[in-house]
């Protein structure tokens, strides 16, 4: 408990150095706003429902597209353990694309499928596959060879050796690619609605920080950023520790 | 009855241009219910035989049959428990882990049989207050019960065993030896141990594999000396020094084995240890 205090207190510091800097007017406040100006316009954003509903449709896409990214990585993966030029082709084709930016096929995604929650759910499932399957991949790689010989040993093959024994094994690794696939998946969808806006009257945050700017309401504008920040520390903080202390944690699998 | 069988087993391994070879030419003829240790100098493939037979390698030269199968893969009708103290599933408790292995051995139980089941197997290996503890809340001992009560609840013709309490200190690694032996006597399973300590290799088996640097079979020595054994008695200690010095000449301490010469008969000692005295 004594370091959430402790986290707090932090935060609070900056907070006030931060409000003392706007207050002494060294920038313009248009573009400099206090601390009190940001949290008002956060209350008022939230007030009006508007950044509620700006979330929530962000999160959807979230939720579908990183959705996609985790089936369709379990797939490949548990695919490359029992298939060997699978294994090899996904390593390839990995080692192209994982280092590409995701934000650089928004283009092609553009032309393709169009400017609209499409676009956005592909590129959010592209942005979380590869760090996903990287992570999953070394998981299972890197599993003790005694278990897998238990498995064997004891009459499991194929899909049931992988889905009993590897999977298992592999979930501190699994645990931590879903940690950077969330990460790369919130990234993704608010820099493509950055990037084109939104189409209709639907738009997430990205979009909301869009508007925000080209209004000139910069309080709106950190309001924003609040709220994506307090819900990246809110999923990382109750819904993936939640999710070790539950399992990892719990068999003593943990690495931390 | 024969249970398990090598025909002129060889294993040669390819590293980079150098084959090396692990086993050459292992005949043996294993009866049902017996004990059998695999004893040798390191490098003399003693896992590697045991690890042909659980079907975790491919043979190079010769057939092993167990029950009068041909062995060609891992199967439950062998079950081996490794040195390693990372062979529990780790997601599972002791009782999961066991219920696992009944589970795939026996598929058409209820889960209420195999609890029952997997409890009174817990209960063989004195593990029954540990049903419900995950792997890493065990020490290394327990989990290496737990690895055996897991083996044996899948009923396999023949235990595996290769260096299980090798990584244990002296007084678990005697107490699980005494334990092992009531197991053998009350589920009458054929068991193929390998260890490195002589000690170990008398106390436990009927009949003593001796391997030799190369993958040559040293000697195989019956073992008649009277159960329960003691390392205190006379008879133990001649026959400790004889195997100590059959391990000596097979390339024990590094020394270059005895075993590279290809007239060597496989087994030229075979004769039993410890009948003078008893």
């Amino acid at each position: 408990m004594s370091r959430y205090l402790r986290q707090i207190f932090i935060l609070g510091t900056l907070a006030i150095v931060w409000e003392l800097l706007a207050r002494l007017g060294i920038w313009p406040q248009l573009l400099f706003p206090t601390v009190t100006d940001i949290l008002s316009a956060l209350v008022e954003e939230l007030a009006s429902g508007e950044i509620a509903s700006r979330t929530w449709y962000s999160l959807s896409l979230i939720a579908t597209g990183l959705g996609l990214a985790i089936i369709t990585s379990f797939l490949a993966s548990s695919l490359a353990m029992l298939w060997g030029p699978w294994a090899d082709g996904l390593q390839t084709v990995m080692a192209v694309l994982h280092p590409l930016p995701s934000i650089a096929i928004l283009p092609i995604l553009l032309l393709w499928f169009g400017a609209g929650a499409h676009s956005i759910i592909i590129l959010i499932a592209f942005s979380a596959f590869w760090p996903l399957t990287a992570s999953i991949l070394g998981g299972l790689c890197s599993v003790p060879r005694t278990q897998i010989e238990v498995g064997c040993n004891l009459g499991l093959t194929g899909l049931r050796l992988v889905s009993q024994v590897m999977l298992p094994a592999a979930l501190p690794a699994i645990i931590s690619g879903l940690r950077v696939g969330w990460a790369r998946a919130w990234q993704a969808s608010v820099a493509a609605e950055m990037v084109f806006g939104a189409s209709g009257s639907e738009g997430g945050l990205g979009w909301f920080l869009y508007k925000q700017r080209y209004f000139l309401e910069v309080p709106k504008v950190f309001a924003g950023m609040l709220v994506i920040v307090f819900i990246g520390l809110l999923i990382e903080n109750i819904l993936f520790n939640l999710l070790e202390r539950h399992t990892i944690a719990r068999w003593g699998m943990s690495i931390r | 009855m024969i249970q398990v069988e090598f025909q002129g087993v060889g294993k040669t391994f390819q590293t980079g241009n150098q084959e090396i070879v692990a086993l050459d030419d292992i005949c043996l003829q294993v009866r049902q219910g017996e004990f059998w240790t695999i004893i040798g100098p390191s490098g003399s493939g003693k896992t590697t035989l045991l690890r042909c037979l659980a079907g975790f390698e491919f043979l190079t030269a010769g057939k092993i049959y167990v029950s009068g199968h041909q062995v060609s893969a891992p199967g439950r009708d062998r079950m081996m428990v490794f040195q390693d103290l990372d062979q529990l599933f780790p997601w599972r408790t002791v009782l999961s882990n066991v219920m696992l292995a009944l589970k795939l051995a026996q598929p058409g139980t209820t889960p209420a049989e195999r609890k029952s089941l997997a409890l009174d197997y817990l209960d063989l290996m004195g593990l029954i207050e540990y049903a419900h503890f995950y792997p890493y809340q065990l020490s290394g001992g327990m989990k290496q019960r737990v690895a055996i009560a897991r083996a044996l609840g899948v009923k396999p013709s023949v235990l595996l065993m290769d260096e299980p309490f090798g990584s244990l200190d002296a007084i678990t690694r005697s107490g699980l030896q005494k334990e092992l032996l009531r197991i053998w006597h009350e589920t009458g399973v054929t068991i193929i141990f390998v260890t490195h300590n002589i000690e170990e290799a008398l106390l436990l088996a009927d009949q003593i594999v001796v391997l030799a640097r190369g993958g040559t079979i040293r000697a195989v020595v019956k073992n008649v000396l009277a159960r329960p054994r003691s390392t205190k008695n006379a008879s133990f200690t001649t026959a400790w020094q004889h195997l100590h010095h059959l391990l000596e000449q097979s390339g024990y301490r590094g020394q270059p084995g005895t075993a590279s010469r290809p007239s060597l008969d496989p087994r030229p000692l075979a004769r039993p240890l410890g009948q003078a005295t008893l």
